[in-house]
Formats: structure tokens, C-alpha cells, sequence
């Protein structure tokens, strides 16, 4: 099954759970599954150096800002 | 620790690309720009504040089993909008990580109608996708 398929096959199943408990813990799966693919990112950029000061992060949200017209 | 010792704050790009590409679609989308900088000073205050007492962040237990010691701080705007900011420290560079900007809570105050619903691709009711990022992907 391809990717795209299981994810709509996976939502079907999802929708048809009436039960919050069980959603519950699907949701858990999910966030904790999403926080590690996300920690091992930013593990990644900590290893090649792609980090940013405070200030850093600062300027590039003004930059972002800017280019949206919002400041 | 001493006294007055602060850390040094580092982002990973990966976690400010997030932040800008997640959380403030959602901020524009759904707060009046005054209120958009206002959660943004206040997101950046927070993350500022881990230079002194990062330790004060509370242990993520989703990655409690992860070797690093994963931390967050909980920033909340609303009842609509809640993130973790995610970290870890590196006791020896006295160095404090931040990794991510965790949304816990995105929900749209501003609520599609039902013509998104009778229009979803896949013939369910709308899903807001914001509360999945990960389907995003």
C-alpha cells in the first residue's frame, strides 16, 4: 500500500472509532510519533551546524514578517 | 549553579522553519495582527528566559525514553492556541537547545463552512489539518 493510500485508508478507520479513549491514545501515537521525527531533524541540523543565536532567530522573523507585508 | 550563569541560547533552523511555516500561517489566519506580534514577543520572551533556569522546564513525556533530556516550556495565547517550546541542555557548553515549537493546540476560531465539507477530496467531513501536521507532510 502506498503512502498516500494509507494515509486515507488510516483516517476512514480513525472516523469510524466512536470510542474517545481509543481516539485518545491514537492521538498519543501520533504526537509522540511526530515529536521524535521532529527531534531527529533538529538533531541533525545540531550535528551540520545549522543552528541560530537568539538574535538570529529574532532577524529571521522580522525578515519573514516583511515578506508578508506585516511590519 | 552559580549564581547569575546564564546559558546560551541556540535554535535549530529546522525548529525556526517550523515556527514560521506552521505557527504563524495560523497566527495570520486566525489573530488581528496586533495580537500576531504580541504572541510573538511573547513566544520569543519565553524562549529568552531559558538562559537563566532552563532546568525549570518541565520533562516531555512523549520522549521520556529519548537519551536526551528532553524539556518544554508551555506558552499559551488562548484557549485556541497552545505550543510547547522544546529544549534540552548542554550542561557542559552551558548551552540550551531549542529543538521545536510543539503546537498542542491550534484550533481555528474561524470555522470552514460546509461548503469545505461537501468539497473535502475524500468525501469525510473536513479535517483541519493544523491538529495533524504530521498528514501535512
Amino acid at each position: 500500500m502506498n503512502r498516500e493510500k494509507l494515509k486515507l485508508n488510516l483516517i476512514q478507520r480513525v472516523m469510524k472509532i466512536n470510542e474517545t479513549s481509543m481516539l485518545e491514545r491514537i492521538e498519543d501515537l501520533i504526537i509522540q510519533e511526530e515529536m521524535e521525527a521532529r527531534l531527529k531533524e533538529s538533531l541533525e541540523d545540531i550535528k551540520e551546524g545549522k543552528v541560530h543565536s537568539l538574535e538570529e532567530f529574532k532577524q529571521m522573523n522580522e525578515v519573514w514578517f516583511k515578506a508578508k507585508g506585516l511590519k | 549553579m552559580v549564581q547569575g550563569e546564564r546559558f546560551e541560547i541556540v535554535l535549530t533552523r529546522s525548529s525556526i522553519l517550523r515556527y514560521q511555516d506552521e505557527i504563524y500561517p495560523y497566527l495570520n489566519s486566525n489573530f488581528s495582527s496586533r495580537r500576531v506580534f504580541e504572541i510573538d514577543a511573547q513566544i520569543f520572551e519565553r524562549v529568552d528566559s531559558l538562559q537563566n533556569q532552563p532546568h525549570r522546564g518541565s520533562r516531555e513525556p512523549m520522549l521520556i525514553e529519548n537519551p536526551k533530556v528532553l524539556r518544554f516550556l508551555l506558552y499559551r495565547a488562548s484557549d485556541q492556541f497552545e505550543l510547547k517550546i522544546m529544549f534540552f541542555i548542554d550542561e557542559l557548553l552551558r548551552r540550551v537547545f531549542v529543538v521545536d515549537f510543539f503546537p498542542t493546540r491550534m484550533n481555528p476560531t474561524r470555522m470552514k463552512s460546509y461548503e469545505s465539507i461537501k468539497g473535502s477530496p475524500i468525501g469525510l467531513p473536513f479535517i483541519d489539518l493544523y491538529d495533524y501536521p504530521l498528514l501535512c507532510q
